[in-house]
């Protein structure tokens, strides 16, 4: 071996400090938990929920079930996003899958809601401009999902910060379900596809944050 | 016989590597250092085997070590350690191929040079093995080189590249006819 290879793993040697080996559940857990609450608290400070929205889960099967699809697309979202941050060797349609899966048939029930709804739609609680709110309040639990794919060893930091936007996106997107009026159309519009939008600012942002590696 | 002995030594090189991974993340400088050791010869065979007489080898290894020590804490101990480390080498290599590239005439006509200021037979023997690589495709090279030089099954070498282990085989049996020939034709 030669000397300076020698010298440079030393030098890599004594600089060893402990560290603690990564839990994508864990981490992805600690993430859904903090973006829900963030954005929970920003609701709450920027307008009121609709009343009678919570009741709603319990009165009707199939806004309980576009919820629950919906936390389960962010948890898989955002699992799958922060197992792209670890080297392994893998097919990207097949880890795509479940993700793209899942959110397409969220999706999919508020297509299917615009014939039978939920809900009786009605323009109560309706927000101004929760386009705009969905697209903001998005930010905090991006930049906290990029931060921590920056820690680790992305190898697809586009396709992850992508993920990662999508579920930051998804998140105020589904508290919208509570904070705004409920009408399948309006909900596509101006919930979902913005949430959606943030995906393309994550993989934007993962382009110059992660490959500056 | 052989695949038996080279599949036993994987299979306590990965035991072997993870254990001292798992050391290293709790902080033991040893184990570190051993492990450093270990992997940089097999780093040096990687690049060596792909992009043959690299002017900046020795670089592009500590380049791959100073990643791996990056993302040390990225190695979960309930996975394997195998393929934890060649993706890591893999993407390093992508990264030295697009440099590689620039390069490309330059290190030819180093290696020119070489041969004939060499008359060793070895060396000659070296050189040759490694224009017969670069005479195949990236998707070719990478299989011969996974499975051939670096000791990886089919399998392995299938999921580290992302493609089904028949479009694997399929490379590896277009890359050998290549170089088959292409030996031939020296001769």
């Amino acid at each position: 071996m030669k000397t300076s290879r020698r010298n440079f793993i030393d030098n890599l040697t004594t600089e060893l400090t402990p560290v603690n080996a990564v839990n994508t559940r864990v981490s992805a857990m600690y993430w859904f938990a903090s973006a829900f609450a963030l954005a929970i608290i920003i609701f709450s400070l920027t307008g009121p929920f609709r009343s009678g929205a919570v009741d709603s889960l319990l009165s009707s099967p199939q806004f309980f079930i576009e919820t629950v699809i919906g936390l389960i697309a962010v948890i898989t979202l955002i699992y799958t996003a922060f197992e792209m941050a670890i080297p392994a060797p893998r097919s990207k349609i097949r880890i795509l899958a479940w993700p793209v899966l899942i959110l397409v048939g969220w999706i999919s029930l508020y297509l299917f809601g615009l014939s039978h709804p939920a809900l009786e739609p009605s323009m109560l609680g309706k927000r101004e401009f929760c386009y705009v709110e969905t697209f903001l309040y998005s930010v905090p639990a991006l930049l906290l999902g990029l931060l921590w794919v920056k820690k680790q060893w992305p190898t697809e930091p586009v396709i992850a910060g992508a993920l990662v936007g999508v579920a930051a996106g998804v998140v105020p997107a589904m508290v919208m379900q509570f904070a705004c009026m409920y009408e399948p159309m309006h909900i596509l519009t101006e919930h979902i596809l913005p949430g959606l939008s943030v995906g393309l600012v994550g993989a934007l942002l993962a382009f110059i944050m992660l490959k500056l590696r | 016989m052989n695949s038996e002995i080279k599949s036993a030594a994987r299979i306590e090189d990965e035991q072997r590597w993870s254990d001292l991974m798992v050391q290293s993340q709790l902080g033991d400088v040893h184990a570190y250092n051993q492990l450093l050791s270990e992997l940089s010869v097999v780093i040096e065979k990687y690049l060596r085997a792909n992009f043959g007489n690299l002017h900046n080898l020795e670089d592009c290894i500590q380049e791959s070590l100073l990643a791996i020590h990056r993302a040390r804490h990225t190695f979960d101990p309930n996975r394997l350690f195998r393929p934890w480390f060649f993706t890591i080498i893999h993407h390093k290599t992508i990264d030295l191929l697009r440099r590689a590239d620039t390069h490309k005439k330059a290190v030819a006509a180093e290696t020119q040079l070489d041969k004939a200021e060499s008359n060793h037979v070895d060396l000659d023997r070296v050189i040759d093995g490694e224009r017969l690589l670069f005479c195949l495709s990236d998707e070719q090279r990478s299989a011969i080189t996974m499975t051939k030089l670096m000791g990886m099954t089919t399998n392995e070498a299938s999921i580290a590249l992302g493609v089904t282990e028949s479009t694997l085989k399929g490379r590896l049996r277009r890359g050998l006819n290549k170089i088959k020939k292409q030996w031939q034709a020296n001769e």
